[in-house]
């Protein structure tokens, strides 16, 4: 196990390392901090950012947006993927609804948001409505796939509803609610800032990635990028670790079965 | 009395039967077999026993206020559970103590915080069989229990599990393939026929009451027997030993 996780993260390491090789190689390329700033150059502009003023306001409002929406979509995505996971006709009525919102591009809806609603509003709606069928269609993914043999065992030994809710699906549905907080989470961050852009609330990174982009502050563009990547990248290891500590069942099945 | 009482019954899947006319007595402090190959109905007989299934025809007398635990064939256990959990799982108060007892007949003490993917498939066998045996209910479904564990395993759990349950007064029904498992562990035997037409028996070939042990010398001689009924009941006849 221990040795497993070395290796996978150094392999990281390299990934990485490549990335920022190739960047730097068509930086030196290009000539143009204009264009495409160096790795340097972009770290040089994020550690101005962060000193500059109302960084942490623009910070906190964007993340505030994305709780929002994500919490939205987390809260009702589960509701309505246990809703239709449990129920055949529930399940065909959403069906529709969430093939319709996994291709309807999120701009005609960002467009329409802010026709109805307040500039800061509209990222935390887009977001909700983006991340939403995501969450639900997992868990509704999940509660079909509960063992149908362990339900039987749970029939046939009577076993009381909590009992079965605690020690089966909420369980068998773990799995599926982890990767449909990180997905949602990573999703809804991504729509923020986008919709900021479009919507330009006061306070927010988008609106201050939009302001960068009109006055050619490539750097601070990068900056900018460079900080959402990190936080993916927090958030994805935070959530690792509770999957690892959830999930030491699964140890031992690789060497016996 | 606590005897099942199987008359007529009957199951079909989509409109083809997987057997009909069965006639069946399970008599309570008994272990009755239903030998047959496979493919001809014996889990399904299984899962109308329990209620996992309802019949098409036929009736199933169980006695009153009275339910089933079930050994199925593979051994179902959560995997995100330790073998204590599992058993916790499905039992409640004194039930526990009684299922850590039973682990720790079969084998299995020292088991209770190992998750199943760290056993072998026996031992997750025997994690099945410890729960079903703990249950109070008066009878105990087996569906082919035995298949993933070994000829000596065998020869010292059928025994004990055959004192167990008379001891306890359970009402038993072991549903296999293997000719050894009805020899070691039933008190009489049904075969199921091929032809859907349900089930033959009881029959003259003379099984010993309470099982045989492995080192009985009639052992050989009556799962030599059991195998011809079989054979020959596969090719449509009766067989010499015919009732």
């Amino acid at each position: 196990m221990r040795r497993s996780t070395l290796t996978s993260s150094a392999y990281a390491a390299i990934g990485v390392a490549a990335l920022i090789a190739v960047w730097q190689a068509g930086s030196m390329l290009i000539g143009n901090s204009l264009l495409l700033p160096s790795p340097a150059e972009a770290l040089r502009a994020l550690g101005t950012l962060v000193r500059s003023r109302g960084f942490f306001s623009d910070l906190w409002a964007s993340t505030a947006r994305v709780l929002k929406g994500f919490a939205l979509s987390y809260a009702l995505g589960l509701a309505f993927g246990a809703a239709s996971g449990m129920m055949r006709p529930v399940r065909y009525m959403l069906s529709p609804l969430f093939a319709a919102l996994r291709t309807i591009p999120f701009i005609s809806l960002s467009v329409l948001a802010i026709i109805w609603f307040p500039s800061g509003t509209v990222p935390v709606f887009v977001a909700f409505l983006m991340a939403f069928p995501i969450v639900a269609s997992d868990v509704s993914e999940g509660m079909v796939s509960v063992d149908p043999l362990l339900i039987e065992l749970t029939k046939v030994y009577k076993v009381p509803l909590r009992k079965a809710v605690t020690g089966l699906y909420l369980p068998s549905l773990a799995p599926h609610l982890v990767s449909a907080f990180s997905q949602a989470l990573g999703m809804s961050w991504k729509i923020v800032v986008s919709a900021e852009v479009l919507s330009m609330p006061s306070r927010g990174i988008g609106g201050r990635m939009d302001s960068a982009r009109s006055f050619l502050e490539t750097p601070e563009l990068f900056a900018w990028t460079l900080l959402l990547v990190a936080l993916g990248f927090a958030a994805d290891a935070a959530l690792g670790a509770i999957r690892a500590r959830a999930f030491r069942w699964r140890e031992g099945r690789l060497w016996r079965m | 009395m606590e005897d099942v009482i199987v008359r007529g019954l009957g199951k079909s899947f989509d409109g083809k039967p997987v057997f009909s006319g069965i006639d069946m007595t399970f008599l309570n402090g008994e272990v009755t077999a239903v030998l047959g190959p496979s493919g001809r109905g014996k889990t399904t007989l299984i899962r109308v026993l329990c209620g996992l299934e309802r019949q098409d025809e036929g009736e199933v007398r169980m006695p009153k206020g009275i339910g089933c635990s079930v050994v199925f064939q593979e051994p179902r256990l959560l995997p995100w559970l330790t073998v204590e959990g599992n058993l916790r799982y499905c039992m409640d108060g004194e039930g526990v103590g009684r299922a850590l007892k039973m682990l720790a007949g079969l084998g299995l003490e020292g088991f209770e915080g190992r998750y199943p993917a760290g056993l072998s498939g026996g031992e997750q066998q025997r994690v099945n069989l410890a729960r079903a045996l703990a249950s109070r209910e008066k009878v105990l479904l087996m569906d082919e229990p035995f298949s993933s564990i070994g000829l000596g395993m065998k020869a010292e759990l059928l025994p004990f599990l055959r004192e167990r349950t008379a001891s306890e007064g359970k009402t038993v029904v072991l549903v296999t393939h293997s000719p050894m498992d009805v020899a070691l562990m039933a008190d009489r035997f049904y075969l199921m026929s091929d032809d859907g037409r349900g089930a033959d028996g009881p029959f003259e070939v003379e099984i010993v009451k309470g099982g045989r042990r492995l080192d009985d010398d009639g052992f050989g001689r009556e799962v030599h027997k059991l195998m011809k009924l079989m054979a020959s009941l596969g090719k449509g006849g009766h067989g010499p030993d015919g009732r």
